[in-house]
């Protein structure tokens, strides 16, 4: 930028002297021979004129500086009170460094430098260099003692979107606290969970969020006198969102497929259940034609091995189709399968080797979920395993396909284990059903107020909304190339709402306060980064003193050029204008 | 000399001194200015010395200028004064001796005019008007000085608002609660200086109120909006309510502050608690000879029980479909006092009526001694049974089997047997198969007699079965010996006695009793023509099938034994429980055949195949809403406080601490824009919410993961 500047003040400056050394000898041309004045005064001009020029430039644009010797000392944030400075040391205070005394206040890294124009390496007390300093080409040398980790909270995971009811959890690591209590606190101020740690452990508290909407957990760790060493708000958002619709085929009427609408109906899911009574008769909901376009209205659909027979080929071609196209697809499993089965699930994925089939009673169904499998489950080996010992699923293309082999699930619900019923088919739904559409955009890191909030990930404009009601557009930054990021700079905490086209994402901004002692591992390993990696002062001759000096000394010099171009200008050497006659009876007479 | 030619010091002094008082008058309102401006900045100290410094200041200016008066400026004043003199006052200031020629002359000609009555005045004259000027002007600055200084209360009011009696707001100095508990309770009264407090239900609370001014009006409010005033008793406030249920209320008094809510927490009167001392179950048997019978009560209260409890006696007599039940009630007294209380009941069972079959509830209904109304509790009822049935040799539980012995086999185990024996069939030569399937029938045959004896059939020619107790078997009561004395039949044999009392009454009115009494009977199963089916007992349908199965058993034909077997293991476990079958005696109704429709296919008008599941009795929309309109961001929806609000007070039973939630939405209501009290009531919605929950979506891959997915297949 100040390149481009100089260059442009340069082009001014040449042209303005090109035109007036031009103006003046062409004037000379013009003129009448008589009336030129001398030839040493255009010369005396031109070269003043020139000089000047030069002493403009070089009194808008001093040359750089070189080093003065001088080291800035900048204190950042967790610099002490008192800092021993080195001879030929200057301490500089940046507005995070509330703590120390007796130095020079300076808004950032970058004003600092500017006061200082001499200065070609500073030494950085304290826990590292703000965001703001890090970045922009600072042409000096950093020297950087990276302090001893923090106490608090080094790492952490927060969680994601869920749905109302489920379960979070929340787990990071801890510093070098020696040893202390980590707690996870309900929106009401209730302890949720908590666990002990030690110096350099890592936790995991795990949380239910019971009410739809947008709530904040609080996350605290406290040392063995309860003294609160860290408080960070755990944002959880179960806003409501858009249930899979289900469509359950099934093969005969079956207690199973009573209680499975049951829940549905109890968690507000879309189910259609089509029970196929043979001859022809079926019962429940409307069929529903198993075609391309009426499948990908649908979310998961459930079948059993019974069902799968009588489709058809058309039908199970519709379903796989479907499939691959994001459906999710569950196999059911109510008796012996026939070999058409097997053999059509084995192409799956789902190797039935027990001709048995299912060979888990009501009994097992009793002591889900706990993960010893009482039976290995007979399953090919690419199938992952949802449910120990019951349940497996394959991806299949965009789509997943799972296989459950119980077929009495009922029965907890009969034996007063209807949560774990709930559970259980809520993890099948969860995680075969078709993807729900992705965010607007990601949060890179995390939001704090004061601080820049990365958002990535932004297709086309995307709209932040505060609750004051304010908006604010973010601008999509060309240097981050396929990321797609942008930047935001919320001023106060609080719950935000991005907004792109149709899709809505939150996210919660904490307070300045928060992530202490994450920004300070931040901030101490980019500034360890950038000390390492610092280009030296950029080469310019030692001249001598301070630029301030030098200023002074190119305006002096413009000062007198200019003044003797103007006595030069304003005094006329030119010979008077005389006729030809004139000058030759001059000679002869005097007077 | 004359008075008038004093020596010069003297009419100097008197010039100086006019000339000082002259420069006091002129500094004297300097000196109240700055006394005026001290007493301002300073107060009282400041006026002082100020006032010192100034009026030495200025008495130090007065003096030098009177010291700069000289006898030369006299001199020239009495010139300029008196043309007499003609110029020559300064002689006039000398020493007359000192003088010569000229002078002496003119002295003496002044001293003469001095003597005819010249007066000679050397005081200068007032500044008349410099003294006038700073008066004015002094006077002007300390008025302004006294006028446009802080009044802090140093001056006296003189703005008041015009019509307020008070000029400070009225504060609540003090609160007194006193607690006047129900009589009923026992509870003392007290007094309590919180505004907090904890009552029973039914409880009077005097509230008396003290105020820093006096308020005009002053109210008490309630949190469901009733408000009654406050009656003034020269410098209290008392007002009196009694208060039934949990609330909140503050006190509002006209240009008091708003006062916070404040808790009444009402402890309600819970109804007495009865429990079973003895016996233990709530199900016993009577014992055989058992004639009295004393179930033992206790009941607790909290604030005391009446003294006298209902017994309420039932009797439950009959069988099967013939159940006569009698109930009565009787007061009984019982020992212990206040809030514990015992009863122990004596019951003869003779007097009750407890004959075999029939049971005998008692149950205790205690009261308490609340006022108006008393709490009334059903204690639990205890049961005591005389049972009539004979113990069947099943091993049945719940039936204490007297001295019937369990030594031979019982028909489940014949059937099991006889299964047994078929399988091996084929591994037994014939002659072990028939033996074994001869022991069979002869365990038939004895549990057939030993279950015929009960119908009072004569043994035919079985061995007696074995038994380990005396006394023996019955005798047996055949045709030939007439009916035996009721020794014979005891309580606890298991068996009907109603039905052997037909037989040892001999009512000859049946035929039954006749065949009996007169002849002997011998129960062939089909060929039974003396008896007709309906009446005949389940028993004596097992005795049939049982002498069907040994007939087939001793022939070797235990499949065909099998099921007559069965038949009387059906036909006794039936007799088991005979008191308590209930059949359908009428069948079900279902609407009549639509034929035009049927086997048509078609489903229009069919209900939907599931049921409507009934949603959540209480509604927690409002809650909800609010919960979400407190979440603080963009697009939330209003919060309405109001449908919160009757929300919260219509479902406060439902919750734990009903008052915390009415009073995070009073705080919220008073305050809007209070974030802390907004906390407050989201904390109190998220404990008092319940929702059901929704299935997790899993996320989607984004478009390089999609690709590879579809690669994979």
């Amino acid at each position: 930028m100040s390149g481009a500047l100089n260059l442009v003040a340069a082009g001014v400056i040449v042209l303005a002297v090109l035109l007036g050394v031009a103006r003046l000898w062409l004037r000379r041309v013009r003129a009448l021979p008589t009336a030129r004045g001398p030839a040493w005064r255009a010369a005396a001009l031109s070269v003043l004129q020139l000089s000047a020029g030069a002493a403009l430039y070089l009194t808008l644009f001093p040359p750089g500086a070189a080093s003065s010797g001088l080291v800035l000392a900048i204190a950042v944030a967790g610099a002490p009170k008192s800092v021993a400075l080195a001879p030929g040391e200057r301490l500089i205070a940046l507005p995070e460094a509330r703590a120390t005394r007796g130095a020079e206040r300076a808004p950032d890294l970058a004003t600092a430098l500017r006061r200082h124009p001499g200065v070609a390496s500073i030494r950085v007390i304290g826990d590292g260099l703000a965001p703001r300093d890090r970045e922009g080409s600072h042409s000096v040398k950093i020297a950087f003692v990276p302090p001893p980790q923090p106490r608090g909270l080094v790492r952490i995971a927060l969680p994601g979107p869920i749905a109302a009811g489920n379960a979070f959890s929340v787990g990071g690591e801890i510093g070098t606290l020696r040893e202390g209590i980590v707690e996870l606190l309900d929106p009401a101020g209730a302890l949720v969970s908590q666990a002990r740690i030690k110096a350099g452990a890592a936790f995991r508290l795990n949380g239910t969020m019971r009410l739809p909407g947008l709530a904040l957990f609080v996350l605290r760790v406290r040392d063995p006198s309860g003294r609160v060493i860290e408080r960070l708000e755990v944002p959880i958002d179960a806003a409501p969102r858009p249930q899979p619709r289900v469509l359950v085929l099934a093969g005969a009427a079956s207690a199973e497929n009573k209680f499975l609408r049951r829940w549905a109906q109890d968690a507000g899911i879309d189910l259609a259940l089509e029970i196929d009574a043979g001859g022809g008769v079926q019962l429940g909901d409307p069929a529903t034609p198993l075609t391309s376009s009426a499948l990908d209205q649908r979310d998961l659909v459930a079948i059993d091995d019974r069902r799968w027979e009588s489709i058809g080929p058309t039908g199970r071609a519709a379903l796989l189709s479907a499939t691959e196209r994001g459906m999710g697809l569950l196999l059911r499993l109510t008796g012996p399968p026939s070999l058409e089965v097997r053999r059509g699930w084995a192409a799956l994925g789902f190797a039935l080797s027990n001709p048995a089939g299912p060979a888990l009673s009501a009994q097992v169904s009793r002591t889900l979920p706990e993960p010893n499998p009482v039976l290995p489950l007979p399953i090919g080996p690419n199938a992952i395993p949802l449910i120990a010992g019951t349940a497996a699923w394959t991806p299949f293309a965009q789509g997943r396909i799972g296989l459950l082999t119980l077929d009495d699930t009922y029965v907890l619900a009969l034996t007063g284990r209807g949560d774990r019923h709930g559970q259980l088919w809520s993890t099948l739904v969860g995680t075969l059903a078709r993807a729900e559409p992705a965010p607007p955009a990601w949060l890179d890191g995390f939001a704090r107020a004061g601080s820049r909030v990365i958002l990535c990930g932004l297709q086309g404009s995307a709209l932040v909304q505060e609750p004051g009601g304010r908006n604010t557009l973010i601008q999509l930054d060309p240097a981050s190339g396929k990321e797609r990021c942008g930047g935001y700079w919320p001023a106060a905490p609080g719950w935000r709402t991005l907004r792109a086209g149709e899709r809505e994402m939150h996210f919660y901004v904490h307070p300045a306060a928060a992530f202490a002692s994450l920004a300070a591992i931040e901030a101490s390993a980019a500034t360890r980064a950038l000390a390492s990696s610092a280009a030296g002062p950029n080469g310019s001759a030692p001249s001598g003193t301070g630029a301030l000096w030098s200023l002074w000394l190119w305006f002096a010099l413009l000062l007198t050029l200019l003044t003797a171009l103007w006595w030069l200008e304003r005094t006329r050497f030119a010979a008077p204008p005389q006729s030809r006659d004139e000058g030759a009876t001059h000679d002869g007479i005097s007077g | 000399m004359s008075a008038a030619l004093a020596p010069h010091e003297s009419l100097l002094r008197a010039a100086r001194r006019r000339i000082w008082l002259d420069s006091l008058a002129l500094g004297a309102p300097a000196v109240l200015v700055t006394a005026a401006l001290g007493w301002l900045l300073l107060g009282s100290v400041g006026l002082c010395g100020l006032a010192l410094f100034a009026a030495m200041l200025v008495s130090g200016l007065a003096w030098r200028r009177a010291g700069r008066q000289q006898a030369q400026h006299l001199a020239a004043r009495l010139d300029g004064r008196l043309p007499e003199l003609e110029d020559s006052a300064h002689l006039l200031l000398q020493d007359a001796n000192t003088l010569q020629g000229l002078a002496s002359l003119q002295r003496k000609r002044l001293d003469a005019r001095l003597a005819q009555g010249l007066a000679v005045d050397p005081k200068p004259v007032w500044s008349r008007r410099a003294i006038a000027v700073s008066w004015g002007m002094g006077s002007v600055f300390v008025a302004l000085l006294l006028g446009l200084g802080p009044n802090d209360g140093r001056a006296v009011k003189s703005a008041a608002p015009a019509g307020a009696q008070s000029t400070q707001a009225p504060r609540i100095v003090s609160l007194r609660l006193r607690i006047v508990p129900p009589a009923y309770t026992g509870l003392p009264q007290r007094q309590q200086t919180q505004a907090d407090a904890k009552i029973p239900a039914g409880a009077q609370v005097e509230w008396a109120v003290q105020f820093s001014a006096l308020p005009t009006t002053a109210h008490l409010v309630f949190a469901d909006g009733a408000s009654i005033p406050l009656l003034r008793e020269q410098n209290r406030w008392l007002v009196a309510r009694v208060v039934g249920k949990s609330t909140l209320y503050r006190i509002e008094a006209l240009g008091a502050p708003q006062d916070a809510w404040h808790r009444l927490e009402v402890i309600a009167d819970a109804p007495p608690e009865v429990r079973l001392i003895s016996p233990i179950e709530r199900l016993s048997l009577a014992d055989i000879g058992q004639t009295t019978w004393t179930p033992i009560f206790e009941a607790t209260d909290d604030y005391g029980l009446a003294a006298s409890a209902r017994l309420r006696v039932t009797l439950a007599s009959g069988e099967g479909e013939q159940i006569a039940v009698v109930s009565r009630e009787v007061d009984v007294q019982g020992s212990g006092s206040g809030r514990r209380r015992r009863w122990a009941v004596p019951l003869d069972l003779a007097r009750e009526g407890l004959v075999p079959g029939s049971d005998l509830i008692v149950q205790l209904i205690v009261r308490d001694n609340r006022r108006p109304i008393a709490q009334v509790v059903e204690g639990p009822s205890v049961i005591l049974r005389q049972p009539s049935n004979f113990a069947l040799a099943d091993g049945l539980d719940g039936l204490r089997v007297g001295n019937v012995p369990a030594f031979f086999r019982s028909q489940r185990q014949i059937i099991i047997d006889a299964q047994a024996l078929i399988k091996q069939r084929r591994s037994l030569a014939r002659e072990a198969f028939s033996q074994r399937a001869n022991a069979l029938a002869s365990d038939q045959a004895a549990l057939r007699f030993r279950y015929g004896q009960f119908l009072g059939e004569e043994a035919e020619g079985g061995a007696p079965p074995l038994t380990s107790d005396t006394p023996a078997a019955p005798r047996l009561a055949t045709a030939d010996t007439p009916a035996t004395e009721k020794s014979a039949h005891f309580g606890g044999d298991g068996h009907d006695h109603g039905e052997s009392a037909t037989i040892d009454e001999g009512a000859i009115n049946t035929a039954q009793g006749a065949a009996r009494q007169f002849g002997h009977v011998h129960d062939a199963g089909e060929g039974a023509t003396l008896f007709d089916s309906g009446t005949r007992s389940l028993l004596a349908r097992a005795l049939d099938a049982m002498w069907g199965a040994e007939r087939e058993l001793r022939q070797a034909r235990p499949e065909a034994a099998l099921p007559f077997a069965n038949q009387a293991l059906e036909a006794l476990k039936k007799a088991q429980s005979a008191s308590r079958i209930y059949l359908r005696r009428t069948s079900s109704r279902l609407a009549p055949l639509d034929l035009t429709r049927r086997l048509s296919g078609k489903r229009a008008g069919i209900e939907p195949a599931h049921a409507v599941i009934p949603g959540a009795s209480v509604s927690q929309a409002e809650a909800f809403a609010a919960w979400r309109a407190l979440e603080h961001r963009a697009g939330a929806p209003p919060l309405r406080l109001d449908a919160l609000e009757a929300w919260a007070m219509a479902n406060a039973a439902a919750r734990a601490d009903p008052l915390e939630l009415m009073a995070a939405i009073a705080a919220v209501r008073q305050d809007p824009a209070c974030s802390h009290c907004q906390q407050t009531l989201r904390a109190a919605l998220w404990s008092a919410l319940q929702a059901t929950p929704t299935a997790q979506r899993r996320a989607g891959a984004d478009p390089s993961g999609a690709l590879y997915l579809d690669a994979l297949e």
